[in-house]
């Protein structure tokens, strides 16, 4: 035959007086001078802010990374025909460049003393407007 | 103190009794003695329990934000130094394995050194000295988790209600833990 005892509350208990010794005992054992506290403050406070600080080396992995995935992406787009690039309408020669730069600088203003020269230079430039446009008129023709 | 900590939490607005970034410094002040002795008590170490004591701030600090105030600041933070103290053992047990290992490799004797024990104050009466030390000892032989409810209950004097909500069990489940505990000590200070 087997007794079922029951539990009640003085079973989860000490003896008052024994608990109140050991409790004293571990306050006791666990106390500790104030810098030891404040120290360990400190290095809590050390440890949050190290923590906290981004890692070089990650930062440097994650550089890397992507490098990397960019090298790849252009290793794997497509080679596609390549847009060509807009080609000048007419090309101008030198001389012709040339001309057009003293005729610019003549029409800021021009000495007196080199009149003749200017309409020299325009007589010429003329000359070089009609020859151009009875050569596009010959190759249009 | 100013501990000046970054501002990893300061977006707890949700629950007013959530910790901020600012608050944070205070929790430190405030409950690390707590924490420290419930740690001391438990492992019985000062050093790792001054380590652990760190370790459980900064993984609160870390998880400031999840913190939605169900519990006590109080409970949370014991709770996070109870789960180190798991972690903390299952550690141990690991690193004592693989120092077997490496010793029996080298040829040497293995040698699982017991942490530095904790030293009784000479200032008591023979009696009550000698009765303490039989509950020290019933302490050191308890289970974890049976030293784990009789710390929490006789140490920092909690309700079973919170020490079921600190270990996450049940109340019935923290009685007779508590029960068992409390057995082998009575066992061991009638000797």
């Amino acid at each position: 035959m087997t007794v079922k005892r029951s539990v009640n509350d003085s079973d989860h208990e000490l003896p008052a007086n024994l608990a109140a010794s050991w409790r004293a005992d571990a306050m006791r054992l666990s106390q500790r001078p104030e810098e030891f506290w404040s120290g360990q403050q400190m290095r809590i406070r050390a440890r949050i802010q190290s923590q906290s600080m981004p890692k070089p080396r990650s930062l440097r992995l994650a550089l890397a990374t992507a490098a990397l995935v960019f090298l790849a992406v252009l290793l794997i787009a497509p080679a596609g025909p390549r847009p060509q690039q807009a080609r000048p309408h007419a090309e101008i020669d030198a001389d012709q460049r040339l001309l057009l730069a003293i005729e610019h600088s003549l029409a800021v203003g021009t000495p007196e003393a080199l009149e003749p020269l200017t309409l020299l230079v325009e007589s010429s430039s003329n000359n070089d407007a009609e020859t151009i446009s009875h050569k596009e008129h010959r190759h249009e023709n | 103190m100013s501990l000046s900590l970054p501002a990893l939490a300061t977006q707890t607005q949700a629950c007013p009794t959530a910790i901020t970034a600012e608050d944070f410094e205070q929790t430190v002040r405030r409950y690390q003695r707590k924490i420290y002795r419930v740690l001391l008590l438990m492992l019985k170490n000062p050093e790792d329990a001054d380590n652990l004591t760190q370790e459980c701030f900064l993984r609160a600090y870390a998880n400031m934000k999840s913190f939605r105030g169900e519990c006590s600041v109080q409970t949370w933070l014991i709770r996070i130094a109870v789960n180190l103290v798991r972690d903390h053992a299952r550690n141990r047990r690991a690193g004592f394995w693989k120092r077997m290992l490496r010793l029996e490799d080298d040829g040497v004797v293995a040698d699982d050194r017991e942490p530095s024990s904790i030293k009784l104050s000479p200032e008591h009466g023979m009696l009550a000295r000698e009765e303490l030390d039989a509950v020290w000892r019933a302490v050191d032989s308890l289970s974890a988790r049976q030293k784990e409810v009789f710390v929490l209950r006789f140490a920092e004097d909690m309700e079973l209600k919170e020490i079921a909500e600190v270990l996450n069990l049940r109340i019935g489940t923290v009685k007779a833990q508590l029960f068992r505990a409390v057995t082998r000590v009575r066992e061991q200070v009638r000797r």
